[in-house]
């Protein structure tokens, strides 16, 4: 699948696409609200469901810069009243209680075992309200929003509330020349040296394995084998029906030393080749040490390549200048693919030099820590102590706001140019993007779709197709010259 | 009769069904699970000094045995005795 430029994971669909979100609460533990999700009744939904007219609250909006307001609502203490009781009511009507019949609970009850996540529930639905009234009204392009949180908010029997937040909202951008960008072509023509490696690759992808027998494992052969890692005598680790060629040498060995050391190895031979410890060693103390590797090897094979008969077979192909024409048409089309795409990146980049775009202060943050967490995360994986990975990525912390802040200025771009020229992403394309997947992937398209609801990918992959769209549409509109 | 736990071995836990919901609304009194052996004046004493309030009356129910059968094998839920203490008017005991 493509990738997405760095940073686009995080950022909101384009609004023509299923609609944003309204603004999650938050509890105080930074915990998403999920009012009434409590532990000891399971069999109770208490959602304070909105009210069947909704009765709009007061909503004021401030601008707080280009890219930044500050949503202010307040809620009328009767509106507040009216909607967490029609949660209770919601909830003794559902609730299902030992030591009551369904549906009997009283309200005293429930409001005593699930006021707080009720009351929440409210509140979150009143957020809900004054975002999408805010959006309504004042036509504001969200892009982003800070969490509110419920448990800082006072609410006071007999009186109207007020609670605001701040919310990111996308840059308005003027677009000046994405059509006709002059982009100068690279494309090379298919030499036949290319063609003839691409063959020998190709034989080589396609070879079989037989038993190497008396001879040994030749130095271009693959073998099973079973490595330990060890320290003097002591085996650090032990990796078992690993598939090893000589041409590709294990962490810590050179390739030479490798490859003399296991070639002409037989079945059931042990090899013993001097190492040293990669420094991303699982055991830390023996990081840059000397050690040993000992390889043995289960079972030698020698790889044989298919005849020119074979291969022409294999391809549905006539004769040698048949093939020749087909690895030649391959390796066209990839080249092809490989200038459009870079045609593609040239003209968005020169885009992105010419348009001044103001960023969400919020927005950029949010995705400069993203992925700073990533970084660290990895870093983790290999085994980097706590303080290591916190002073790497502060020395990270101004590349990473770099890439963020280019993401985010691509995708504000790649936005504004399909918005203006109505490259939608409709459901027909999404879901010809989930065959494709499944297709590649060999698997139902009914587990990719599981998989991507599960994992809310969806709106990742309608930036990722809006983004194609518009990059194909710069490449088709740019004027391409052949240099002559 | 003082120490916390002492009290707790009285007062058990509260019975909330919707019988004792009701009793609640209508007459101020609150269900508790006793011991067996517990009596009314203890109850009372008891339920006093955990809460702070002022007990108007106690009325005790013996919950029979009741005969539970698993295929082959019958047996018996565990007898067990309820307490129905009223209070005096304004005096809450928070349950939940």
């Amino acid at each position: 699948m493509p990738r997405a430029p760095d940073g686009w994971t995080a950022g909101r669909a384009p609004e023509y696409l299923p609609p944003l979100r309204s603004p999650p609460a938050r509890a105080a533990d930074g915990r998403p609200s999920r009012a009434g999700a409590a532990a000891t009744t399971p069999n109770v939904r208490p959602r304070a469901g909105p009210s069947p007219t909704p009765e709009p609250v007061q909503v004021t909006v401030e601008r707080l810069g280009p890219c930044q307001a500050r949503i202010q609502f307040t809620v009328p203490s009767a509106e507040f009243q009216d909607t967490y009781k029609r949660g209770l009511q919601n909830v003794a009507s559902n609730a299902n209680m030992k030591g009551f019949r369904p549906g009997k609970v009283p309200l005293q009850v429930v409001e005593k075992q699930f006021g707080t996540q009720l009351r929440n529930d409210a509140v979150e639905h009143f957020v809900r309200q004054a975002y999408d009234q805010a959006v309504k009204e004042q036509g504001l392009k969200i892009v982003g929003f800070q969490r509110v949180n419920l448990d800082e908010v006072k609410i006071e029997d007999g009186r109207d509330w007020d609670c605001g937040f701040e919310v990111s909202l996308r840059p308005e951008i003027e677009l000046t020349d994405y059509k006709g960008v002059a982009v100068e072509s690279e494309l090379e023509p298919v030499m036949e040296p290319e063609v003839d490696d691409a063959i020998v690759n190709l034989k080589a992808q396609q070879s079989r394995p037989e038993p190497a027998g008396d001879a040994g494992l030749p130095a271009d052969g693959m073998a099973v084998c079973k490595v330990q890692w060890m320290d003097g005598e002591r085996v650090v680790l032990e990796r078992d029906n690993l598939r090893l060629s000589p041409k590709t040498p294990t962490p810590g060995i050179e390739a030479a030393a490798f490859e003399q050391g296991l070639a002409g190895a037989r079945d059931g031979e042990t090899r013993a080749i001097a190492m040293t410890f990669p420094p991303d060693f699982p055991e830390e103390a023996l990081r840059g040490k000397p050690g040993t590797t000992s390889i043995e090897v289960k079972q030698a094979y020698r790889l044989i390549p298919p005849t020119d008969e074979e291969i022409r077979r294999m391809l549905n192909v006539a004769d040698e200048a048949a093939l020749r024409a087909f690895v030649r048409e391959r390796l066209s089309e990839a080249k092809q693919q490989q200038e459009d795409q870079r045609i593609e990146s040239k003209i968005l980049e020169g885009l992105l030099a010419r348009h001044t775009i103001e960023l969400p202060k919020m927005m950029l943050d949010e995705q400069t820590r993203v992925r700073l967490e990533s970084a660290g995360r990895e870093l983790q994986q290999q085994g980097v102590s706590e303080d290591k990975i916190r002073e790497t990525l502060e020395t990270q912390r101004p590349a990473a706001e770099e890439a963020a802040a280019k993401g985010l200025r691509a995708l504000f771009l790649v936005q504004a140019i399909g918005e203006r020229e109505q490259l939608l992403v409709k459901r027909e394309d999404m879901e010809a993007e989930l065959q494709q997947i499944a297709a590649r992937n060999r698997a139902q398209l009914e587990e990719v779709r599981e998989y991507y609801t599960k994992n809310k990918l969806f709106d990742q992959m309608a930036v990722e197709l809006l983004e194609r769209k518009v990059r194909r549409f710069l490449r088709e509109n740019a004027r391409v010259t052949t240099p002559a | 009769m003082s120490r916390l736990e002492d009290l707790y071995q009285i007062v058990k836990a509260p019975v909330v069904t919707e019988k004792a919901t009701d009793d609640q609304v209508k007459r101020n009194a609150y269900a508790f699970r006793v011991p067996i052996s517990a009596n009314k004046v203890e109850i009372r004493a008891a339920i006093e000094q955990l809460f702070k309030v002022k007990v108007v009356s106690v009325n005790t129910l013996r919950i029979t045995p009741k005969v539970r059968r698993r295929g082959w094998v019958a047996g018996l839920t565990p007898e067990w005795k309820k307490a129905m203490v009223a209070l005096r008017e304004g005096d809450t005991i928070e349950i939940l």
